[in-house]
């Protein structure tokens, strides 16, 4: 029977299994006597051993049977001890990679290294390696496998291949130098795929992540020897941060079938709305064309709202790691750190959460590594407002110093003096999400020099979400999101310059206004505005896009803000709001800074959407916004 | 049968393999693409899709031609990329025996992987892996 | 020791080329060939150490050629030799088990490097 068809259910299933494993276990950690926690584990361990066995695979079988057993001397035991927990995680971890081998079309990891070695870690009993033992499960241990030296349980991490210019064939260079990696280790996967370099994709780079016993020094002697290799370089594995993402065509939704009942519903009537249009026209009844066009608009956006539904996924699905996350990061710093998650249950399309997840990451450490001092809690919070959903990280340390990020600016010579003082509050946390930028005394492992902030935030906005920062000193520090529900479906504010349309995600809109043109000033040759109590400097998005100018009596103004900063674009017309089913950029227009996406009006008529911060960030050399601070 | 297109940009005959071309688009409309890189002539709608119309000879540096009334669509993966040529000749069957290597190093410059033999006339036949992976840095 | 090398290449004045430099470093050619059929039949009567393989030949290409002689022999051990802008093809004929490929025109020095890693691997 082929069982392919099946391999992707397997891995979202065995992945929940796998994310409930990790949750039950920590809850064990802190109690370790909970009966019902246990047996729980036990049946998720034992889920996992029969779904893997049906698909064939061996070692992910062997060792989620290890685990079952290994599980099945708490259930009589009654209690997990405390080596057994990180035991436990280590074994999902190494499931997890089994997964990502299979998902990957590679061969499984070995896993006999860590079932042998459930003797030795338990350390109850060293010597005797005697069947008793709950960690060595006789017919687990894959007898059948035949030992390979190369591959199992060595360091992981990535090569980086750079081919000399002018490398002939560079492909066929690339797949000779991973042919060599193979007979040395196991890859785990490569950048460009191997499918890409056999079909002739030009590479320059290659970057592999590979498990490896051998030394470095072993491996650039065999494969950085070969020619036109120009340079070999080494990485620890950072994989939850870099690995290339599955095509998007290879996703699959789970729909509930009530949502597909609906659909047959919908569809059932969309069916009878046209036999009604249909015979309305023909017998020329205009008021009944007119209720029905009704229903069918009523019918669309009803279709419309399900088919949305289907892309939505609770948070839950990135936040449920972070309590294991949270723990072992903890537990690496030193720091009694407390995590309360709230609204897992806030729905988001799926495209905007899996961008999210890695900056979520990135915040609780943050907040782990630089807020928190030596015991606190860490509040991830979700909740739902109009069109938008919120989420939030906030800590209860030491808070950002605004002293220091001030200092920080001026040593790196970012803005002068006076701009400095200028700044609100507000605008100066902005700063340490400008790349480069770190307030964090230390260096950690794990989020470096705080690093990350401008990654986190450039994801936000990519999504057409905002970033806000709040800190108190001593009180703590919140990184508010607030992202749009869908990114499919988008509501951008349509603007005309120079004949041409571009659309402006509302949600980056703070407001629009019209004012006269006498009643923009100049400061210097910058325009300014002073909305409510503040000062504004206004830009024509004609000069932004490298578009034609002139003059109008009404100026037409469209408020964002860039950097934390509010701002007026200038713009010929302002001509309405679309809901747009926005499309993502292919090559080489994803190239292009400043668009973030594009869409198809009914009219077939393609509009490109703009992204505001990157627009600024691209034409930067031209459009300073340090220069405004002085001009003001 | 394989056959090859052949097409002309600035004054130059180029080839590409039938079987590596999506489709020809007649008179396509172009979209205006904000701050887009001189050689993109613009974006069409292709079946629902946004796909960049490159310039081709622009693109190759064969000077800034007047935009013919076609574009060529070429699948990439799982998007597509088209562009203008200004003229297309004819489509012809394919001879494995007429095919040259190029010697010179300009020829790579352009992308250009083989000589075609049509009856005398060269064609350049574009190297499209080559051509698709200079255009991740344009 | 000498490496028992095959010349395969419809190119007399190639294989004359290759011939030079792999005698004057000690290596011994046992046989030559003009295309892919001929390359399989004397392959399995000589059985060299290491063939070069051109990859455009009249009969039988050189990847099909290699295709057979690794199926014969999967330890057979080909470098393929191509010509600038094949990339199409040299990657073809890695994927059907080429140990490595030299681009014409050749490099006295980078032939015997090939030959001195695939060998040595």
């Amino acid at each position: 029977m082929d069982m392919s068809k099946y391999q992707e259910l397997f891995l979202s299933e065995t992945r929940e299994h796998l994310r409930r494993m990790s949750q039950l276990t920590i809850a064990l950690e802190q109690n370790p006597s909970d009966r019902e926690g246990i047996d729980a584990l036990f049946r998720e361990a034992h889920s996992i051993k029969g779904m893997a066995a049906s698909m064939g695979y061996e070692r992910t079988t062997a060792l989620s049977h290890h685990l079952e057993d290994f599980l099945d001397s708490f259930r009589s035991s009654g209690s997990v001890p405390e080596a057994a927990v990180d035991r436990l995680l280590a074994g999902i971890d190494l499931l997890e990679g089994l997964l990502g081998s299979i998902e990957a079309g590679q061969p499984e990891q070995d896993v006999d290294a860590f079932i042998a070695a459930g003797t030795d870690l338990l350390g109850e009993e060293p010597a005797t390696e005697s069947e008793s033992e709950p960690g060595a499960a006789p017919e687990a241990v894959g007898s059948t496998e035949k030992v390979d030296p190369a591959a199992g349980s060595g360091r992981s991490f990535k090569v980086m291949f750079e081919l000399a210019e002018n490398t002939p064939a560079p492909a066929a260079r690339a797949l000779l130098a991973l042919e060599a990696l193979k007979t040395l280790g196991r890859i785990d996967s490569c950048r460009p795929t191997e499918e890409e370099m056999k079909q002739g994709f030009a590479v320059r780079q290659l970057a592999v992540w590979l498990q490896s016993e051998h030394a470095e020094e072993v491996i650039r002697e065999k494969v950085g020897a070969m020619p036109d290799i120009a340079r070999i370089s080494f990485e620890a594995d950072r994989r939850q941060e870099d690995r290339p993402r599955l095509d998007e065509d290879v996703r699959t939704v789970r729909v509930r079938t009530a949502l597909l009942d609906k659909f047959v519903n919908l569809t059932g009537e969309m069916i009878t709305n046209r036999y009604m249009l249909q015979s309305a026209t023909r017998s020329r009844d205009w008021d009944d064309v007119e209720t029905g066009l009704n229903l069918l608009s009523r019918l669309v956006t009803d279709l419309h709202y399900h088919v949305l539904q289907v892309r939505m996924t609770p948070l839950d699905g990135i936040t449920s790691n972070l309590p294991r996350l949270v723990r072992d990061q903890a537990r690496k710093c030193g720091k009694q750190v407390k995590l309360e998650i709230t609204g897992g249950e806030v729905e988001l399309d799926r495209a905007i959460l899996e961008d999210l997840a890695d900056p979520l990451v990135h915040m609780v450490r943050n907040a782990i590594d630089h807020g928190i001092e030596e015991e606190g809690t860490i509040r991830v919070k979700a909740w739902r407002e109009k069109d938008l959903a919120l989420i939030e990280v906030a800590d209860d340390g030491r808070g950002i110093d605004p002293s220091s990020v001030r200092k920080r600016l001026s040593e790196k010579n970012l803005l002068t003096s006076a701009q400095i003082k200028a700044l609100t509050e507000r605008e100066l946390f902005q700063w340490i999400c400008y790349p480069g930028f770190s307030t964090a005394a230390e260096v950690t492992e794990t989020s470096g020099r705080g690093v990350g902030m401008d990654v986190v935030k450039a994801a936000v906005e990519n999504l057409g979400g905002m970033l806000e920062i709040h800190s108190k000193r001593d009180e703590g520090s919140r990184f508010l999101m607030k992202m749009p529900l869908s990114i499919a479906i988008m509501k951008v504010l349509l603007v005309e310059c120079a004949g041409q349309t571009l659309g402006i995600p509302v949600t980056r809109v703070l407001r629009t206004l019209d004012i006269r043109s006498e009643e923009v000033q100049l400061s210097g040759r910058q325009r300014i505005y002073p909305l409510d109590d503040e000062v504004i400097p206004l830009y024509p998005l004609n000069e932004l896009l490298h578009l034609p100018t002139n003059g109008a009596a009404v100026v037409h103004l469209v408020i964002t803000e860039v950097q934390g900063r509010k701002v007026g674009l200038i713009v010929e017309r302002l001509t309405g709001q679309l809901e747009a089913f926005v499309k993502a950029m292919a090559k080489p227009l994803n190239r292009v800074a400043g668009i973030s996406g594009a869409t198809i009006t009914g009219e077939g008529k393609i509009i490109f959407i703009l992204d505001p911060q990157l627009l600024f960030e691209a034409e930067a050399d031209q459009f300073s916004l340090s220069d405004v601070e002085e001009s003001i | 049968m394989n056959l090859v297109l052949i097409f002309r940009l600035a004054d130059e005959w180029f080839g590409l393999k039938v079987d590596d071309i999506q489709e020809i688009v007649e008179a396509p409309e172009l979209n205006y693409v904000p701050r887009a890189p001189e050689s993109i002539l613009g974006a069409m709608n292709f079946h629902g899709n946004v796909v960049p119309v490159l310039d081709l000879a622009c693109y190759l540096g064969l000077g800034n031609q007047a935009y013919g009334e076609r574009a060529v669509v070429l699948p990439i993966g799982q998007t597509v990329l088209a562009f203008g040529v200004t003229a297309i000749d004819r489509i012809v069957p394919f001879d494995s025996e007429m095919m040259l290597p190029c010697q010179q190093e300009e020829q790579k410059e352009l992308h250009i992987g083989m000589l075609y033999n049509h009856e005398g006339q060269m064609v350049n036949m574009l190297d499209l892996p080559s051509l698709l992976g200079s255009l991740e840095t344009i | 020791m000498g490496v028992r090398v095959l010349i395969v290449d419809d190119a007399l004045f190639m294989r004359n080329m290759l011939k030079d430099i792999f005698v004057k470093a000690g290596h011994e050619v046992v046989g030559e060939a003009a295309n892919g059929e001929e390359a399989i039949s004397r392959y399995a009567e000589l059985k060299p150490d290491l063939v070069t393989m051109d990859i455009v030949m009249p009969i039988k290409s050189g990847i099909e050629a290699l295709s057979e002689i690794r199926s014969a022999d999967p330890e057979a051990c080909v470098v393929m030799c191509s010509a600038l802008g094949q990339d199409a093809l040299v990657v073809e004929a890695v994927q059907a088990g080429a140990k490595d490929f030299i681009v014409k025109p050749f490099k006295e020095e980078r032939v015997l490097d090939v030959v001195r890693r695939v060998l040595g691997n």
